[in-house]
């Protein structure tokens, strides 16, 4: 049901402006608010008041079916929905919440670090309790929808070393944005500051007995949603590879008649098929509060490479027309690089993965 | 900046005294500028009036038509070189040469030399090479443009499309059908003059990397060039590109191993200056597989190079460095963007740019699965 709609929504909507969009980096804040009308914004929103019952599914297929198209939107409706739970497991934030999934206010994650986000588990921005504000201090980079959202959610470690999440209002920040990035150039990705900046205590979220909880249940959500992205638009361009097989001519015959096409064709729909069990896998888990699912870095790992391989093959298809701007899929494959870094760095989900196996 | 040292057997030191030539040029003139040049789209004229002024738009024609009189190796070195640097000035120079210039050294007659071939070699003029239709890809026999005799001139119709250089270039060689019903043998090759009326550079194409390369469409539309300028025999067009083929792959072997390596330059400059990752296994394991790779690819292009300097065929020698080099790009390319982590998104960093540029090699000059059909078919026979 929510794929048929996104499907239509994504082919009708996205489709016809997405490059164009994306080659003038014009964030796509109509289309995000005719989201946010459809309710799509409430994904992520616990359906039960414990927040023991998210939706998972259905942001998964949401962001399935938008990705295919436009992995931009996609970016950004993650990081808004991500948002919204972190609000919503959170005292005192009702209202806003409210406004953030009527798409008034725009709200976003903000947590990669410079040095490449190297290991988020080594977050470098620290929150000093002083009095009743905490004192926040970092940079971040690569945050979504930065040059736009009203709100961000900050990680910072507390002195205790635990990562927590702050809720930061726009005016507080430095934004400097990213211009000229490799891919989602229209995703308003901007690099943020913070210098000694005081909060209330209230801007510390989470559940007030324990809010270090919070992280863990976000980045997996978030990581998740990347997965979903990945297989999405790894399925689309795999689908536009296939047609194009099928229409381009080449020594009399269509080129998915030739078997070496034909096997890296076949081989793109192996490693989705697979990598997309694993995020359907992960969503239908029930959701535990914390400590961290551990296959979430493993799907991610798997996912965003598939999709950088599949966008490259789905590139190679097409031959020199898919190294051309008349044809989406240079934009998937660079898109797709982006996705590989958004969730942190491989780097840091292999040291997630491996601190599970070998806890001591 | 840093340039670690090539060492391999298969060059002299001759060739190393030309790549070290090259690399204090580019270093000068061409890094500081290769990422502007990019972003915004400019074709690097002055550069390549700098490296015709030292005749490197020549390197292995012989001196008598205006060349460097150097071998294929040292040709080889500087489109390496500059590639390292900037993949556009790159494939550039490697069209102009292998493509544009190489079909005139290698079929033209003296005086088609003398008139085409000398002004290109001396970099006086720039070359370009029409190959490619919009039905024929691949399939490069496929052509569709048909050249038609009308006394002392031929009177030619079509399309061209992903020509590189052609918006630029004062003659291009390119291919048309005398006779479509004898197939591959009813092709015959041209040489075209800038100007000429009915022959137009039409729409440049909006490319994901390569950006500072220019690639266009060309038209024929009634145009009528002298039979002076057919190249070679009349329907020898076929074998004429097959032999510019032979020889331009191992230019785009070059080309990928340039844009890998220097990929892999800036990969090593990040991690140098990043204790934690360069105590890091993990990137430590990457950055070996990286320049073994590299290392195995360099020594497949410059083994080919050498036997093309001995007057052998490099069919297979060349189909397999240019498969093998531009796949170890891709992948080389896309893991230096990763090992700079975030940063190495944005265009800050100069991964990024070779990570699009890479892209082509697998597709231009004949794609991987080309490569790999005519691999196979030299192995295997026919």
């Amino acid at each position: 049901m929510i794929q048929e709609t996104l499907h239509k929504f994504a082919l009708q909507e996205l489709d016809p402006v997405a490059s164009e969009m994306d080659q003038k980096g014009e964030y796509p804040r109509k289309i995000f608010a005719q989201l946010a009308q459809m309710e799509i914004t409430a994904l992520a929103l616990p359906e039960q008041s414990d927040g023991q019952a998210i939706d998972s599914m259905g942001l998964v297929l949401a962001l399935q079916e938008l990705s295919g198209y436009w992995l931009t939107v996609a970016f950004v409706l993650l990081n808004h929905n991500s948002a919204i739970y972190a609000l919503s497991q959170s005292p005192h934030c009702n209202e806003l919440v409210d406004e953030l999934l009527a798409g008034r206010k725009i709200a976003t994650l903000a947590f990669l670090e410079p040095n490449g986000g190297y290991d988020e588990l080594k977050v470098t921005s620290q929150a000093v309790p002083q009095g009743e504000q905490y004192v926040l201090s970092g940079q971040k980079l690569l945050v979504a929808s930065g040059t736009q959202a009203d709100l961000f959610i900050w990680l910072a470690c507390l002195p205790d070393g635990q990562p927590a999440c702050f809720l930061v209002p726009r005016d507080k920040l430095k934004i400097t944005p990213q211009k000229r990035l490799l891919g989602m150039q229209a995703a308003g990705c901007a690099e943020l500051e913070l210098a000694a900046v005081h909060l209330d205590k209230q801007a510390l979220l989470g559940p007030a007995a324990n809010p270090a909880t919070l992280w863990p249940q976000i980045r997996d959500l978030y990581h998740l949603g990347l997965s979903a992205m990945a297989v999405g638009v790894a399925q689309h361009a795999f689908e536009l590879a296939c047609q194009y097989s099928k229409e381009r001519q080449q020594f009399g015959r269509p080129i998915g008649k030739f078997p070496m096409v034909q096997e890296r064709i076949i081989n793109m729909a192996r490693a989705i098929a697979g990598t997309r069990l694993m995020v359907y896998q992960d969503a239908c888990q029930p959701q535990q509060a914390s400590p961290l699912v551990p296959q979430l870095p493993l799907t991610l790992l798997n996912t965003t490479e598939m999709a950088m391989r599949v966008t490259i093959d789905a590139v190679q298809v097409h031959g020199g027309n898919g190294y051309t701007k008349d044809y989406p899929l240079e934009r998937y494959m660079r898109d797709a690089q982006v996705l590989r870094m958004a969730g942190g760095s491989p780097e840091s989900l292999y040291h997630c993965a491996a601190q599970e196996i070998w806890r001591s | 900046m840093q340039t670690p040292n090539i060492i391999s057997t298969l060059s002299d030191e001759s060739h190393e005294a030309f790549r070290r030539e090259i690399q204090e040029f580019v270093r000068q003139e061409l890094a500081p500028q290769a990422t502007e040049l990019d972003q915004t789209d400019t074709f690097p004229t002055a550069i390549l009036q700098k490296m015709a002024a030292r005749g490197w738009l020549g390197i292995p024609f012989p001196q008598t038509y205006g060349g460097a009189g150097l071998d294929t190796l040292s040709y080889i070195i500087a489109v390496e070189e500059v590639s390292r640097v900037c993949g556009s000035t790159g494939i550039t120079l490697a069209a102009h040469i292998s493509l544009g210039s190489y079909p005139i050294y290698q079929s033209g007659t003296e005086e088609q030399k003398q008139r085409y071939l000398v002004p290109l070699a001396r970099g006086e003029h720039i070359g370009s090479f029409g190959l490619t239709e919009p039905q024929a890809g691949s399939d490069a026999a496929g052509t569709q443009t048909t050249a038609v005799r009308d006394g002392d001139h031929y009177i030619i119709n079509g399309t061209k499309c992903f020509i590189t250089n052609v918006s630029y270039a004062d003659t291009v060689v390119f291919t048309a059908s005398e006779d479509k019903s004898k197939g591959v043998h009813g092709i015959s090759a041209f040489i075209v003059e800038k100007g000429t009326p009915g022959f137009s550079p039409g729409k440049k194409e909006n490319k994901l990397g390569l950006r500072a390369s220019n690639t266009a469409e060309i038209y024929f539309d009634d145009c009528r060039i002298p039979r002076a300028n057919l190249l070679g025999q009349s329907c020898q067009g076929f074998k004429i590109f097959m032999q510019t083929l032979d020889g331009g792959r191992i230019s785009i072997g070059a080309l990928a191993l340039g844009e890998a390596q220097g990929a892999l330059d800036e990969a090593l400059r990040y991690v140098n200056q990043d204790k934690t990752l360069k105590k890091s296994q993990r990137v430590q394991r990457q950055i070996a597989d990286m320049v073994t790779s590299v290392c195995a690819a360099r020594h497949m292009i410059y083994h080919a190079a050498r036997l093309k300097d001995q007057g052998q065929r490099v069919t297979l020698e060349g189909a397999m460095a240019k498969l093998y080099a531009s796949e170890v790009c891709m992948q080389v390319t896309s893991q230096a963007v990763q090992l700079l982590g975030a940063v190495g998104l944005t265009s800050q960093y100069a991964a990024e740019r070779f990570f699009r540029d890479a892209k082509l090699n697998e597709i231009g000059e004949g794609t991987s699965e080309i490569q790999r059909l005519v691999i196979a078919r030299q192995v295997l026979g026919r």
